[in-house]
């Protein structure tokens, strides 16, 4: 490489480059720094000096976080969005192991008429009012299997988990046969550990799915204390609802001071809930970008 | 001896396929004949109702009942028995003028529709509602009746027979192949798919039960509301429930198609998928090539790294952000306070709203966008590059006739999917960011079915706008596919 002499064009090119990425780093990072710095800082004056912030505005408090640690709403709703998270999750993956297991066998007779049939519903629903209503005449709504079981399969992830399945050599399930497995001992004990990395990739999009859902509990669930964490915030950061001025009650802060803890609550609701997520991610980057290559495959 | 054999096969063999093909033609034939006297019948006059006031029988054609134009008076819905034989038909109709092969369409809608002549049938002779006992009073439902059920049951025994007779000479000919044709004797008969599928059910049994909760779930979740899309059709009253509603036949359509909301929301939506288009399709394929450039791997790595995390951030947080980010005292407004913006909150303002939100998704997806190109590029072999440098090309020509073509089938596949989905805005950010100021730029047609649906509880009106975004959808879909087919031999299925 270093032979090859480079033209003033595009050593100032490389330069550039390498700023400008720097610079978009930066922009990707400030908002979630803006955030913290926020959170930690004096609400009375960062109310009255908006605008960038690079360091907190002293003296550094930790007020905002114990107002929502203290709030009985936003520990149920993080019990929850566990709950759903891992039932959620669990459910998901014991389903859709079995389906795809069993529709990836090539004996059995309709598997592509099947395939065809459970592939269209990608491209054709109900819409949202039918399956709305579906829910309730169930009698489903503001129960935790309401929102579960409507979304027990996920299509994409089916077929992603089938098509690894179909490269699982035939040989060897005929070798388990022959050694007196039944089906379910080639699954769990053939199956699966060899297509673990499409498994790690699946139940993570299943997870981000849990972790992130928060429209269908908003038109299911009318009782605060099943709410998921995301429909909390949904209430907190973008309906300045109620639960705002839950967390933020006259008799602690101060009845002229509410809208400037207000302010204070709401990026420390911000931090609470991301900080899980970003704590996680550089140890599942990889499944994660793996995931993109895997749907990127034709299924 | 042997040639003979194998001549004799070979022979029967071509006779067979020109017979189904004669076959295949004639059941496309009938298909389409069945169709055509459906289409008759809904021109014929059925008797609906009775008056409230005469106890007259009322009478209305099929398509003034489809208009929805029987004034109110029709009191309940055409038959849902007919509408699914209705529906089976149109089923056939595709399966007669599109080259569909499968013998699944064919036999799976002349079964249904068949079904649902007959339950019709059998309600009919025990129906409490007077208005079908009418109907089938009258000659014409009767001969109409009797003549779709015989055309039905013609197709289906013909698209039986063809699959059975196709199956088995498959079947007859993969054990030939097998055996040679020599120890095959000729009186030799393959099994019968209904033998497999019954052998295959009796040895593997536990397969079948690990499959249900996926079947029931589909057939429960998936296809269990497509049934509610009738209520576009009819004025739906809980109590009386889908299939019993008044019917409205195209009422909710044409209301929607003359309310000025008709033409903002799919205006919105257009121009978001087009500034979509236009910003944030191109900006990850830039984004690929420049992170391509950079000579530090380290410094590489850490710039996707970053880049990705903004995808990690919840919908709903990013929204809680972006309000406050963009509101009059913002960090973002006040940063473009510095180049004359007025200080204003930019999502109060129906002007801006376009900008923040195709912006907002550039800042999440950008780097996660690039990493399905920054493989297509990893993918290209440096022998190429050293080609082009031997030929004395810069790193500018390098990219333009190395790195670009080897990027643009990548390209290509996601710009088709991208034209596929041009009438779909997903609701969800929509909804977290736009308020009733905005809903001049702002409302797409997903949140305006949101909006009339989940917060008015208008629900036939919700469900109409609806059904026809997704027709349009998923028409789209389909010709993105074609296209991404034709051009590429890459498609979705």
């Amino acid at each position: 490489m270093s032979i090859i002499r480079k033209s003033p064009a595009e050593k100032a090119f490389g330069v550039f480059n390498t700023v400008f990425m720097g610079v978009l780093c930066v922009v990707c990072l400030y908002p979630m720094w803006h955030v913290v710095m926020a959170s930690l800082s004096d609400p009375m004056l960062m109310f009255a000096k908006r605008g960038l912030l690079l360091w907190p505005i002293k003296p550094l408090n930790l007020l905002g976080y114990s107002l929502v640690m203290s709030n009985k709403y936003m520990v149920s709703s993080f019990v929850n969005t566990i709950i759903y998270v891992v039932a959620g999750t669990a459910l998901n993956m014991f389903v859709t192991l079995m389906g795809a297991y069993g529709l990836s066998r090539k004996g059995l007779y309709w598997n592509g008429a099947i395939m065809k049939i459970i592939a269209f519903t990608m491209y054709f629903q109900g819409g949202l009012i039918p399956f709305y209503l579906m829910v309730k005449n169930m009698r489903l709504l503001n129960t935790y299997a309401g929102i579960i079981l409507p979304v027990l399969v996920s299509t994409w992830n089916l077929i992603v988990m089938r098509t690894s399945f179909s490269g699982v050599h035939e040989s060897l399930e005929e070798s388990a046969r022959l050694d007196g497995a039944n089906d379910w001992t080639i699954l769990w004990r053939i199956f699966v550990p060899l297509g673990q990395a499409s498994i790690a990739v699946i139940s993570l999009y299943y997870a981000v799915y849990w972790w992130n859902n928060w429209f269908n509990p908003s038109i299911f669930l009318s009782d605060r204390g099943k709410y998921p964490l995301q429909l909390l915030l949904r209430e907190i950061l973008i309906k300045n609802s109620q639960s705002l001025n839950e967390m933020t009650p006259s008799s602690m802060v101060g009845q002229e001071q509410q809208s400037q803890y207000r302010l204070l609550v709401k990026y420390c609701v911000i931090v609470v809930a991301t900080a899980p997520i970003l704590a996680v991610y550089p140890f599942l980057q990889k499944y994660f970008v793996k995931g993109v290559m895997i749907g990127s495959i034709k299924g | 001896m042997i040639t003979r054999v194998n001549g004799g096969g070979a022979a029967s063999a071509i006779g067979a396929t020109a017979r189904e093909n004669r076959f295949r033609a004639a059941l496309r034939i009938a298909a389409a004949a069945f169709c055509l006297v459906l289409i008759a019948s809904l021109f014929m006059q059925y008797v609906t109702a009775t008056d409230q006031r005469s106890d007259e029988p009322l009478a209305f054609t099929g398509v003034m009942m489809l208009r929805g134009a029987t004034g109110g008076r029709s009191e309940g819905a055409p038959h849902p028995m007919l509408i699914a034989a209705l529906i089976a038909a149109a089923l056939l109709l595709a399966y007669s003028s599109f080259n569909i092969r499968s013998a699944f369409v064919p036999i799976f809608a002349s079964a249904a529709g068949l079904a649902a002549l007959l339950l019709f049938r059998f309600d009919v002779v025990f129906s409490e509602r007077r208005e079908f006992n009418f109907a089938a009073g009258s000659a014409v439902v009767s001969a109409g009746w009797s003549l779709g059920a015989a055309s039905m049951a013609a197709v289906l025994a013909a698209a039986i027979t063809l699959s059975v007779r196709s199956a088995y000479l498959k079947r007859r000919e993969a054990y030939a192949a097998v055996f040679d044709n020599r120890s095959l004797p000729a009186s030799y008969k393959p099994p019968t798919t209904g033998e497999i599928i019954l052998r295959d059910m009796r040895k593997h049994w536990p397969v079948y039960l690990m499959i249900l909760p996926t079947l029931i779930y589909y057939v429960v979740w998936a296809y269990g509301p497509m049934q509610g899309i009738v209520i576009a059709f009819n004025d739906y009253a809980p109590k009386k429930g889908f299939w019993g509603s008044n019917w409205a036949g195209l009422k909710w359509f044409r209301e929607f198609f003359r309310s000025p909301f008709a033409l903002r929301t799919i205006r919105n939506t257009l121009m978001i998928n087009i500034l979509n288009l236009l910003i944030g399709f191109p900006a990850p394929i830039l984004l690929a090539l420049m992170l391509n450039e950079l000579t530090s791997t380290g410094y590489k790595r850490v710039v996707q790294t970053v880049t990705y995390i903004p995808h990690f951030i919840s919908l709903v947080v990013l929204c809680g952000l972006l309000i406050d980010f963009v509101s009059s005292d913002g960090a973002v407004t006040s940063f473009l306070k510095l180049f004359g913006f007025p200080s204003v909150n930019l999502l109060g303002q129906a002007r801006y709203f376009r900008s923040v939100y195709i912006v907002s998704d550039l800042w999440q997806h950008l780097g996660w966008n690039s990493i399905i190109y920054l493989s297509a590029l990893a993918s290209i072999q440096m022998e190429l590059y050293e080609a082009a440098r031997i030929d004395g090309a810069g790193r500018l020509k390098q990219v333009w006739h190395v790195t670009l073509p080897g990027i643009t089938p990548t390209i290509t596949i996601l710009l088709i999917l991208q034209i596929g989905s041009m009438m779909s805005v997903g609701y969800e950010k929509i909804i977290l960011i736009y308020n009733s100021i905005t809903y001049e730029t702002a409302d797409v047609v997903s949140s305006y079915v949101y909006r009339v649906g989940i917060e008015d509880a208008d629900f036939s009106r919700s469900t109409a706008v609806n059904l026809f975004n997704s027709l349009i959808n998923f028409s789209l879909v389909v010709s993105a596919n074609r296209l991404s087919r034709a051009t590429s031999e890459t498609s979705l299925w």
